[in-house]
């Protein structure tokens, strides 16, 4: 399967999140689950984006200037999946994909590992806020702490994604997810990560989107190489669809 | 100069610059005594050392290899033969695949512990990330396993060494960035231990033995060491992206020298 099928196929992305071991002894310590494993987003159970998003008036005229300026795309040549560039936040967790993701807890630092585009979130518990020069990335600076048995991750300095993407963002992007523990049930236990969107320079108001990961308990975490057919096509003496080249 | 003795000279690039400068931020560019130069271990017999944490390699102390290499004709062949932009997967993206991200010396080294599993992070020059998973939880390795980049790996602990025995390794990835190869026959045996050095501090040493009958006469070591990096931090980035980025950058020059040829034509 081509790159560009294999992508169009995900209905894509990612999922995140995480858990933690925290050091302290208090009571609440004992309601603190750990959210170690491998998991996969629940299609049924997830919550999708409005139909209409919020967008403010003056995003409406930036992505209608953007259409009007770049439209007709082919996306079989201009996608950034296809070209092999992975997910952004808050699109990575609230995406369905087939592909599993680990949650990996230490003491200090959560660490989600994705299959699709082998992505890495490092998650930082009770950690100070991120230095004030640090360059957003795709997965952004995170910092979580407990309240209760929840996980609150805050995720800041996302990498900005233009106003003709499908979701785009602006450097004030601030994704919120509450992390929770569901055991029983079908899959044996599953997340519900509420999240949370928050960029007043894009949406009018917060938007909201509960995802559910269930639990992938016999499932590894595979090896992910998203350009091997470029390397393939080059290896069998295909002409070159090196697009960089 | 032999092939190999060339092949810890990595090429500079954003990445390493970026950590070279945390490197000389936590006091790991400092040159070094003898490798393997007297050191304890730090965790006591029987209790798996704490490896986790960010360890920069230390290419000053990268062992050489050894200048006559047991490699088989079909090895040698290959060798004599390689040119780097048909035959270096990294050419077009690819990872540098297993033991290349470990002994490559410019490639800093995240490793997540538990209990049952170590992960081993490796992110060259800033490009795609490359990560090792390590079972430790004393399953077997599969008898013959798909073929892929970073293999398959079990690890287990003999006192406080990390031992790792990692298979099914595709034989189109590099050994090194200089054209030595392997066979999917390729398995390689690595024992990580943490040494306290009075240069370095904390030092990780990665024993790298590969044994492959089909490429090596006889198997072939060789030692990498790491040092500790508590304030480095791994970034994301994409191949993908620094080559578009690169291509857009050559376009916009070749746009600028047309309208500059025909700027000067009107004239």
């Amino acid at each position: 399967m081509s790159t560009a099928t294999r992508t169009l196929f995900l209905s894509c992305a990612l999922a995140l999140t995480a858990a933690v071991t925290p050091a302290a002894t208090d009571d609440a310590t004992a309601a603190r689950p750990d959210f170690s494993g491998v998991w996969l987003p629940n299609s049924k159970e997830s919550g999708h984006w409005p139909e209409q998003r919020p967008f403010t008036k003056k995003m409406l005229e930036l992505r209608a200037l953007w259409d009007k300026t770049n439209q007709p795309i082919d996306f079989t040549v201009d996608d950034d999946h296809t070209s092999c560039l992975p997910y952004t936040l808050p699109f990575m967790l609230t995406t369905i994909t087939q592909y599993p993701f680990e949650i990996v807890s230490t003491p200090r630092r959560m660490y989600v590992f994705t299959e699709v585009y082998g992505q890495i979130r490092r998650i930082d518990v009770d950690a100070p806020p991120p230095p004030p020069d640090t360059l957003p990335t795709r997965t952004g600076s995170s910092r979580a702490h407990w309240e209760g048995s929840q996980l609150v991750i805050e995720t800041t300095n996302i990498a900005q994604e233009n106003e003709g993407s499908r979701f785009p963002s602006s450097p004030a992007l601030r994704v919120i997810e509450r992390l929770s523990l569901q055991e029983g049930g079908e899959h044996g236990k599953q997340i519900i990560n509420e999240v949370t969107v928050q960029d007043p320079q894009v949406y009018e108001k917060p938007v909201a989107i509960r995802m559910v990961y269930k639990w992938a308990k016999d499932v590894t975490v595979s090896e992910y190489v998203c350009e091997q057919d470029l390397w393939d096509q080059h290896l069998d003496g295909s002409t070159s669809k090196i697009p960089w080249r | 100069m032999s092939t190999f003795e060339r092949m810890s000279t990595a090429p500079l690039s954003r990445g390493w610059i970026v950590v070279a400068l945390l490197s000389a931020m936590s006091g790991c560019g400092k040159t070094s005594g003898p490798a393997g130069a007297a050191n304890a271990p730090v965790a006591a017999n029987g209790t798996p050392a704490d490896i986790a944490g960010i360890w920069l390699p230390d290419p000053n102390r990268a062992e050489p290899w050894p200048a006559q290499l047991p490699l088989t004709q079909a090895a040698r062949a290959k060798l004599e033969n390689f040119n780097a932009t048909e035959h270096d997967p990294t050419m077009f993206c690819m990872p540098l695949g297993t033991p290349r991200n470990m002994l490559q010396t410019d490639t800093p080294l995240e490793i997540v512990q538990t209990p049952k599993q170590v992960f081993m992070v490796v992110q060259p020059n800033l490009a795609n990330t490359e990560v090792r998973r390590i079972p430790t939880d004393g399953s077997p390795l599969p008898a013959s396993p798909e073929a892929t980049w970073y293999g398959t790996s079990r690890g287990r602990w003999e006192g406080s060494t990390l031992v790792v025995e990692t298979v099914g390794l595709r034989p189109d990835a590099l050994v090194s960035g200089n054209g030595l190869t392997h066979s999917e026959a390729l398995r390689v045996v690595e024992r990580l231990s943490v040494q306290q050095d009075a240069g370095h501090g904390k030092v990780l040493v990665d024993e790298i033995e590969l044994n492959d009958p089909v490429a090596y006469e006889q198997p072939v070591k060789t030692r990498r060491y790491f040092v500790w990096a508590p304030q480095a931090q791994l970034r994301e980035g994409t191949c993908v992206e620094e080559r578009w980025i690169d291509k857009l950058w050559r376009d916009r020059l070749a746009e600028h020298a047309a309208a500059a040829r025909k700027a000067g034509k009107s004239k």
